[in-house]
């Protein structure tokens, strides 16, 4: 071998196996969502909780409800806080919507995570909000349920299973369709 | 019976004999060195049943990233969902779960970018492995230079030892040469000189 070519190999094999390394490593990275941050991603995004996640709470009512006991109904369960704008922009929608799908026979649940009790409270009698809300005091819920930032709604079938997830705030238009989907594939029209 | 002498002699005997072999030298000076290398890490291995409940959330801390943080992990970060998570984590240590379950618990829940360091499978092991083929093609390419120099520096050593004596010959070769130029010159010069002279003394006498 030429004495030229050695260090040539020596030094630009490895060198070349490193580039090849990095690009692939960022591009991996990259389609796997990237570095950690608050909802990088709004709107529907993929569910990473477990399917059967479930809790038991002590709503603002002081009655105890169980999620899994609510098997049967799609059930939408929304992490919120009185502090955070984006709840605060969403609440009216959410009373309106509950108001036209608990006829149907969905289920909304409230979790307030990250606040106080008395704020939690005027929070929901200012917006007269009808469905149950609970406070997730040590935050284990959230955590449950890999909640990263707020608003955050996790949609469960009739089965019990959570199927789908939607980050940041809906709309009375985005909220309908995941419903109106998830209700149409419980009564076998189309998928899900 | 083994009295307080005898493990001494025993070592001073062999540390005579391995003193003579530099062969034996090497494989002894090889073994220790890897003795100790195991001891040390196994020494400075900590096992999970040996730490205290804090200390196990602590070390928990330290090895999962807070995912609503800029590369903070849970130790370092003050966001309440840190906060919640060191919480979650001391019920399941509380509960028995192992550290790897706990780890596995989060990684469900929030990705692998919840990891400090990623688990070694799959394209991930290239992480672990880099560094020691780095580290070994390192330590390989500092060799081949290091034997590359000595040999170099014998080549030259002899190669300059051997010039020397080229150098030696050429010179005497030389200086034969110019002393013989020398005397030819000195001769012919002494002859005319001599020849002149003669003459001289002839044209004198006449």
């Amino acid at each position: 071998m030429p004495s030229r070519a050695k260090p040539l190999l020596v030094v630009g094999i490895p060198l070349l196996i490193f580039v090849v390394v990095l690009v692939v490593g960022m591009v991996r990275s990259g389609r796997d969502g990237g570095p950690p941050g608050v909802n990088e991603k709004l709107g529907e995004v993929a569910v990473t909780t477990e399917k059967n996640a479930d809790f038991l709470v002590t709503t603002l009512d002081g009655r105890e409800l169980r999620l899994s006991d609510l098997r049967g109904s799609i059930v939408m369960v929304d992490f919120w806080s009185s502090w955070c704008p984006p709840c605060r922009a969403e609440a009216p929608v959410l009373v309106e919507a509950y108001e036209r799908w608990s006829k149907l026979g969905v289920e909304f649940v409230g979790i307030s995570i990250w606040d106080d009790e008395d704020e939690v409270r005027d929070f929901v009698m200012r917006h007269g909000i009808a469905y149950p809300n609970a406070i997730d005091d040590d935050g284990g819920i959230a955590v449950e349920f890999g909640v990263k930032g707020i608003p955050e709604k996790f949609f469960v079938n009739a089965e019990g299973e959570i199927v789908r997830k939607v980050n940041g705030p809906n709309t009375s238009q985005s909220l309908d369709e995941v419903l109106t989907e998830m209700s149409d594939a419980a009564i076998g029209i189309g998928g899900n | 019976m083994l009295t307080f002498d005898e493990p001494i002699a025993m070592w001073t005997r062999t540390i005579l004999l391995v003193r003579g072999h530099s062969k034996l030298r090497f494989w002894v000076g090889l073994v220790l060195a890897v003795s100790a290398v195991v001891f040390g890490v196994v020494g400075a291995c900590v096992w999970e049943e040996d730490l205290t409940t804090d200390q196990r959330v602590y070390q928990l801390s330290t090895q999962l990233m807070c995912p609503v943080c800029d590369g903070q992990t849970l130790d370092q970060s003050q966001a309440q969902l840190s906060l919640d998570m060191q919480e979650v984590i001391r019920r399941k240590v509380e509960d028995g779960e192992s550290n790897a379950e706990i780890r596995e618990y989060f990684v469900d829940r929030y990705g692998e970018v919840v990891l400090a360091s990623p688990n070694a499978g799959g394209f991930n092991l290239v992480v672990w492995v880099m560094p020691l083929v780095i580290f070994v093609g390192g330590a390989l390419l500092v060799g081949n230079a290091f034997l590359n120099m000595r040999r170099q520096r014998r080549a030259g050593s002899e190669s300059s030892v051997k010039g020397e004596a080229v150098d030696d010959v050429e010179a005497t070769v030389d200086v034969d040469d110019s002393l013989g130029e020398y005397l030819e010159r000195a001769d012919r010069e002494m002859t005319v000189a001599i020849g002149r002279r003669e003459m001289t003394k002839g044209e004198d006498k006449g």
